[in-house]
């Protein structure tokens, strides 16, 4: 658990926000799974060397204040990711999301709340996985992750002028797949035969990204949630 | 085998009996079938109401443009409940309406509009097409009879169709009907039976015109375009149709024409063209334009403060006011109401904006608007009507400058006005209301309330959250060093005006947004380079440059010059063939 959390630069910030919890307890849980699906490990032939997934779900931002702004403590996230598996186990790749929030922005004068601010964030990712896949039959792979982050934003901050720009840092990920095929292998076999998708997963991630700009940092990362589906070809 | 014992009659009193019940159950199932099947109400279609039906039923359709391929049935009338405004429109290349093997039915009081084929009847008997307008255009047939069809085609008005009526048999009577600038009015071959009392004018090809045809007779329609086919006094057709025939609406000798004989709709057109006049007081002088049926008689003028028109207060009388053959009518001493029954709202904590002011306030009972007052040294610098809302931006102001601000809720009576026509018949059939017959108006002095509470902001610039730094246009920011730099704003003002209003645009953006930092950064570290890249830009410079600030002229004079550099590149770069020899 200490391992994980020291990733974070905003480590002091954000502990005890319900997203910091859960992304904890996801990755402890991910790694105890390693050892027992090992057990029960087998090896493939002709292993697929690439994947491609589509997931969405929550992103909670990493500043504080977002509520108070934004009127939630999250918002939507849309993402796909390429990956080449350079092993069964091993995997590089890129992913690319998008996140959108509108809320209020800050009359600093008179310390009001209002007009009408649209964030914007396009965050791009290269990252390294290790997954537990030791069968091509195993119905559960856990995986862990971490790369490089880049996250390009715009405000649309209304009657003002726009901002934009981009900033670099880091990011953890992990989740956990579900192999389809198990469940109904006539698709599979259909999907093989129609698209050449070895394999088919849902999975759930979890990513812990820290990606600061300025020089009163401003911490434009964040914990995300997401669901999707993965294909192997 | 049980035989039962039935109680009986005696004699003539058994007879009897059998009788009555014989005419109990004729009426039963008159009652029972002689239903009407309303559309839109009862049914959504108009082939769902046709579907439904019993022998002996009426399908009335409301006024509107219904655009169906519909199949008629047996023993049913299908009827419009106003002839000119109750439109049947084509459906591609399908008959509008097409009976097939039909006995016993009647299409009346529709006008057919833009259509192939408006009623195609074939294999059918005793079928009466009666009291509709056709103008299907000039490629379409507005009534095509086949197949040994006996049918009824009279009291319509044939204007503008290529075929108006195609028949192929001497059983399709033609009668009282008019034909106006259709390419061939009747396409009937040989065959001339049953063809009379019809008008005929300015159409390419009358065909036979039967007996007692009227020809090149001024018809006299009231408007066209508004496809009110009434007719106007001194028209032609008028007690020109079958003389042993009578108008329902007035009870003389038919009319030709699909507002004369037994199936007219007597529905007169609707009154349109109402404008009120307010003198600023309590009066107001109501205005429409005139019908000009020669059956039309007079107005009715209904007022009131709802659409309901329960107006009493007019000093000319309760609502609806008998107001004879004229087209504007005063009405005087309406109410108004009170100045004093508005109270002042109350205006809220401005938000400040950047170069603006949103102010809100609670609503007024009775008021028909608000009216916020603002400036610097006194509310009263700045007036603006604001409508019925209840809050307002104030834009266009200078930021960290105190405003004033505060709001006023008027109020202004109002009243509807609505005009009908009634005709000269005794039952005074009066036209019903179109949207274009009724207006609402405000009558007399504008009552405004006092001020609301004062209220004081400033407007500033927005910090958004987070507190994001702008990068700018990253390549020309990279390449002309400094982000203030003319060249950049000209490209971010292209952005705005021509990239971001569109898909595309906005993707390209996008994928600017996406790629365009890298490139940034790298002339950030390679400096050398900066040159190159402006040059690259230049021509995207130049384009802005036109598109935003550019004249035709200017356009057009960079083109000449541009033509001319690239013929004197050619020009100099082109070897003189004469020249290789020598230098050789």
């Amino acid at each position: 658990m200490k391992t994980i959390v020291a990733v974070s630069s905003e480590q002091a910030d954000t502990r005890g926000r319900p997203g910091e919890v859960l992304c904890g307890k996801w990755i402890l849980l991910l790694l105890s799974l390693f050892p027992l699906i090992g057990l029960a490990s087998g090896t493939s032939q002709q292993p697929p060397r690439w994947s491609l997934e589509i997931k969405g779900g929550n992103f909670f931002p990493g500043e504080d204040n977002w509520e108070a702004y934004y009127g939630d403590d999250k918002t939507g996230q849309i993402s796909g990711a390429i990956a080449y598996k350079v092993t069964r186990q091993f995997e590089v790749g890129i992913d690319g999301s998008y996140i959108k929030d509108k809320g209020k922005g800050l009359a600093p004068q008179q310390e009001q709340i209002t007009g009408k601010v649209t964030l914007e964030l396009y965050p791009v990712q290269l990252f390294a996985l290790v997954r537990g896949v030791f069968s091509e039959n195993q119905w559960l792979v856990p995986y862990l992750g971490a790369g490089w982050s880049r996250i390009y934003y715009e405000q649309d901050i209304g009657g003002q002028e726009k901002r934009r720009g981009d900033a670099t840092g880091t990011h953890i990920r992990g989740g956990l797949q579900l192999l389809l095929d198990n469940i109904d292998r006539s698709t599979a076999w259909g999907f093989y035969e129609s698209f050449g998708v070895n394999n088919s997963y849902f999975f759930l991630e979890v990513q812990r990204s820290s990606v600061e700009i300025g020089s009163d940092p401003v911490e434009l990362g964040g914990i995300s949630y997401q669901a999707g589906l993965l294909f192997e070809f | 085998m049980t035989r039962f014992t039935r109680w009986r009659l005696p004699g003539i009193f058994e007879q009897m009996g059998e009788l009555l019940v014989f005419i109990i159950v004729l009426l039963f199932s008159t009652l029972l079938h002689a239903a009407e099947r309303t559309v839109p109400g009862d049914y959504k279609t108009i082939q769902a109401a046709i579907d439904a039906s019993q022998p002996g039923d009426t399908v009335v359709v409301k006024p509107d443009t219904y655009r169906e391929s519909l199949t008629l049935r047996s023993n049913i009338v299908l009827r419009g409940q106003e002839t000119a405004r109750t439109l049947l429109e084509g459906n591609d290349d399908a008959p509008v309406i097409t009976a097939d093997g039909v006995v016993d039915a009647r299409v009346s009081n529709f006008t057919f509009v833009d259509a192939s084929v408006g009623v195609r009847v074939s294999g059918s008997a005793d079928i009466i097409v009666a009291g509709n307008v056709f103008h299907t255009g000039k490629a379409g047939t507005a009534v095509m009879t086949l197949d040994s069809a006996i049918a009824e085609i009279i009291n319509n008005t044939f204007y503008e169709n290529g075929t108006a009526l195609s028949r192929e048999s001497d059983g399709v009577t033609v009668r009282s009907n008019l034909f106006y600038e259709n390419g061939t009015a009747i396409a009937s071959a040989d065959l001339t039976e049953n063809i009379s009392y019809n008008g005929f004018l300015n159409n390419d090809d009358d065909g036979p015109v039967g007996t007692h045809a009227l020809l090149n007779k001024s018809l006299k329609f009231i408007s066209i375009d508004d496809r009110d086919f009434h007719l106007r006094a001194l028209s032609g057709g008028i007690d020109k149709g079958d003389e042993n025939d009578t108008d329902a609406i007035n009870g003389t000798r038919a009319d030709m024409g699909a507002y004369g004989g037994s199936y007219a709709d007597a529905t007169p057109f609707p009154v349109s063209g109402l404008s009120v006049i307010s003198d600023g007081a309590d009066s107001v002088t109501v205005k429409w334009s005139a019908n000009f049926s020669y059956l039309a008689a007079g107005y009715k003028l209904h007022y009131g403060s709802g659409k309901n028109f329960q107006g009493s207060d007019a000093a000319e009388g309760v609502s609806p006011i008998d107001a004879g053959k004229v087209t504007s009518y005063p009405l005087t001493g309406l109410a108004l109401p009170t100045p004093a029954g508005l109270s002042a709202p109350t205006a809220g904590k401005p938000a400040p904006l950047h170069q603006a002011l949103q102010i809100a306030w609670s609503a007024v009972s009775g008021a028909a608007g608000y009216k916020v007052h603002y400036g610097i040294n006194s509310v009263e610098e700045q007036k603006i009507d604001v409508g019925n809302s209840t809050s307002y931006r104030i834009t266009g102001l200078q930021n960290e400058v105190i405003y004033r601000m505060a709001v006023t809720a008027y109020s202004q009576a109002e009243y509807y006005f609505g005009v009908t026509v009634y005709d000269t018949t005794s039952n005074r059939n009066e036209s019903v209301f179109a949207d274009e017959s009724i207006v609402k108006a405000s009558v007399g002095p504008v009552m405004q309330s006092p001020l609301s509470n004062e209220v004081t902001a400033f407007p500033e610039a927005l910090e958004p959250y987070p507190d994001l730094p702008d990068e700018g246009c990253f390549v020309a920011t990279a390449a002309y060093g400094y982000y203030s730099a003319p060249q950049v704003q000209l490209l971010r003002d292209f952005r705005d005006r021509y990239l971001l209003t569109h898909a595309p645009g906005k993707v390209f953006v996008r994928w600017y947004y996406t790629y365009g930092p890298t490139v940034a950064h790298w002339l950030d570290a390679h400096p050398e380079n900066k040159l190159m890249a402006r040059a690259a830009l230049f021509p995207l410079i130049v384009i802005a440059d036109i598109m935003l600030n550019g004249s035709l002229f200017y356009l057009a004079s960079l083109m000449v010059l541009g033509a001319l550099l690239v013929t004197i590149a050619g020009l100099i770069s082109c070897k003189n063939p004469y020249s290789i020899p020598r230098e050789e």
